[in-house]
């Protein structure tokens, strides 16, 4: 029991000294866009289309790369800075795999294999776009908590007023880089929190969970996509490593460790928590299961199909 | 109430930084990361230093004690861990061999042997068996079954971690022709030839290391020992690099 608990507490210490660096990291972004960035400077480098606002949202990663913890908070700066769900979304979803980082570690992983790149890659700008063409024109006070609004700030004001200010009368006082500092430690302190819940969960998973369950995973393509996919998500792996740790996986077909990686940096134990503590119920649920029906349906099809890490598609 | 509310939050944020840089100038930070995000702990552990000390000057309206209570648990949590892994490993019975630098090949009875890590090897032969080394030299953990015991066999393994401890995975492979068979949790090195030879899963399936994601015996190649030898933990036990050419990481 007490080996258990160790092992438990070593597990959850691990992920959240690894994710914190980079929440936290989101969280100065978010917050810079907070003070410096004004609507209007936004609103003049938004595209006007769809298709451009969902294809910057797709490759937005590639410029301001993020692992899934730091991107919740910088996504929700954004909204709430007016920047339309069209893009912000598509770019939560898409930003921490379609990032220079993650792409290198994930050529790496699977043996310098083009092939496994594209599919990663493919499976996860599908849900992303998917979930950018749903959204429509819809504004942020349709998807966030509180419609929006910073938490603590006077309801008549809007949400580009700051947390700095605790009077409520809605403006930044004092100096700017004071404001980029509290906004981000505030943002750290509430993201942090679900940081460590869905670290806990995926610690329990970790130590109590049976290592030879993952056999009974192996049996056919859609068994093994649907394992593979329940346990990126119970498992809650960075999006820089899950690559390493899918291929270690030699036994399973090529298409289940490509659902592995597609999933985990959408959908994960960490990611749920984080999403409830800002998106409304519906909208998460949306985050949720659009993602994994795709990538399960898609990764089975390509997987019955032929596809495999070897040849081009 | 708001000003006090800012000061604990401000104060929790130190003593998160505070762990973190702790946990870079001291000796295990090892446990829970790759040593090559060290300097990315530090500067986070600084920059919430610095936040920490912030908040304060800036109120906020909210109070919500929930997210503060949380994270100073976590922080009493973490660093109990960190003193109880710390007194596991420095209570180890097998000591822990001094950093030294080290050949790339070791050569035994006139032919050389290359070190290199269960994790390399594992990948080289994932890969493609005719790039990697005929001989190799191997170290890491013994793990023992009762069915591999009556087949003469043991299972040398070691974890493996790219991040974090929770991506440990734990590659391995079955040690076959060794001539007395090495205590269970034991640390040893072995010099041997891989050879293609289908493993008995039922002796292998019952071998875990605790804490990893999977453990992933090879069942396609297994090591016929030339040598086999027990050893001091290395200083840094997990495997955080993984090369594909020589110099292995070893």
């Amino acid at each position: 029991m007490y080996e258990d608990f160790r092992i438990f507490s070593s597990i959850v210490t691990a992920i959240v000294l690894e994710s914190a660096p980079f929440l936290l990291l989101g969280s100065l972004v978010g917050a810079a866009f907070e003070v410096f960035a004004s609507r209007e400077w936004l609103a003049r480098k938004i595209p006007k289309s769809a298709v451009g606002r969902i294809g910057m949202g797709l490759i937005a990663g590639m410029v301001l790369p993020s692992c899934e913890c730091g991107i919740v908070p910088i996504v929700r700066r954004l909204l709430m800075k007016g920047v339309p769900p069209q893009m912000a979304i598509p770019y939560m979803m898409a930003g921490p795999v379609i990032n220079p980082i993650v792409l290198a570690s994930t050529y790496v992983a699977f043996q310098d294999s083009l092939p496994m790149l594209f599919w990663r890659v493919f499976m996860v700008a599908v849900p992303a776009v998917a979930m950018g063409l749903a959204l429509g024109r819809a504004k942020a006070p349709d998807l966030l908590l509180g419609g929006g609004t910073i938490l603590g700030s006077a309801p008549e004001h809007g949400p580009e007023h700051g947390l700095s200010c605790g009077c409520g009368c809605g403006h930044v006082h004092g100096p700017r880089w004071l404001a980029l500092l509290s906004h981000a430690g505030r943002d750290f302190l509430q993201m942090g929190k679900y940081l460590i819940f869905g670290a806990v969960a995926a610690g329990l998973f970790k130590t109590f969970a049976p290592q030879g369950a993952l056999s009974f995973f192996e049996g056919n393509m859609i068994v093994s996509v649907g394992g593979m996919m329940l346990l990126a998500i119970l498992l809650s792996v960075c999006s820089e490593a899950d690559a390493f740790v899918a291929a270690g996986f030699s036994t399973f077909p090529a298409m289940a460790q490509i659902s592995f990686v597609a999933i985990g940096p959408m959908v994960d134990l960490k990611l749920i928590a984080m999403f409830l503590a800002v998106f409304k119920r519906r909208v998460v649920l949306a985050l949720v299961l659009v993602p994994t029906v795709l990538v399960f349906f898609l990764c089975v099809l390509a997987g019955m199909l032929g596809a495999d890490w070897g040849a081009l598609p | 109430m708001t000003r006090l509310v800012s000061i604990l939050e401000g104060a929790a944020l130190i003593l998160l930084g505070g762990f973190m840089l702790h946990l870079v100038r001291g000796d295990s930070y090892w446990y829970f990361l790759n040593p090559k995000f060290e300097p990315l702990t530090a500067v986070a552990g600084a920059v919430l230093v610095l936040i920490g000390l912030a908040l304060p000057f800036s109120l906020s309206r909210e109070i919500r004690p929930t997210r503060l209570f949380v994270l100073l648990a976590f922080v009493c949590m973490a660093v109990w861990v960190q003193s109880a892994t710390n007194r596991e490993y420095t209570a180890e019975p097998y000591g822990m061999e001094e950093p030294q630098a080290v050949e790339s090949r070791v050569e035994l009875g006139g032919e050389e042997y290359v070190r290199m890590n269960t994790a390399e090897l594992f990948m080289l032969l994932a890969a493609d068996s005719g790039t990697a080394p005929k001989r190799v030299a191997l170290r890491g953990m013994v793990r023992r079954s009762p069915e591999m015991d009556r087949q003469g066999r043991f299972v040398l393994v070691r974890m493996a971690i790219v991040c974090c401890l929770a991506d440990a995975v734990a590659p391995g492979f079955v040690v076959v022709g060794s001539k007395s068979l090495p205590e269970d949790g034991a640390w040893v090195s072995v010099a041997g030839r891989f050879e293609p030879l289908a493993v008995d899963k039922a002796g292998v399936g019952s071998i875990a290391v605790q804490g990893v994601i999977s453990t992933l015996i090879n069942d396609k190649f297994v090591i016929y020992s030339r040598k086999t030898e027990q050893v001091k933990r290395p200083e840094l036990p997990f495997i955080f690099e993984f090369r594909r050419e020589e110099p292995y990481a070893y």
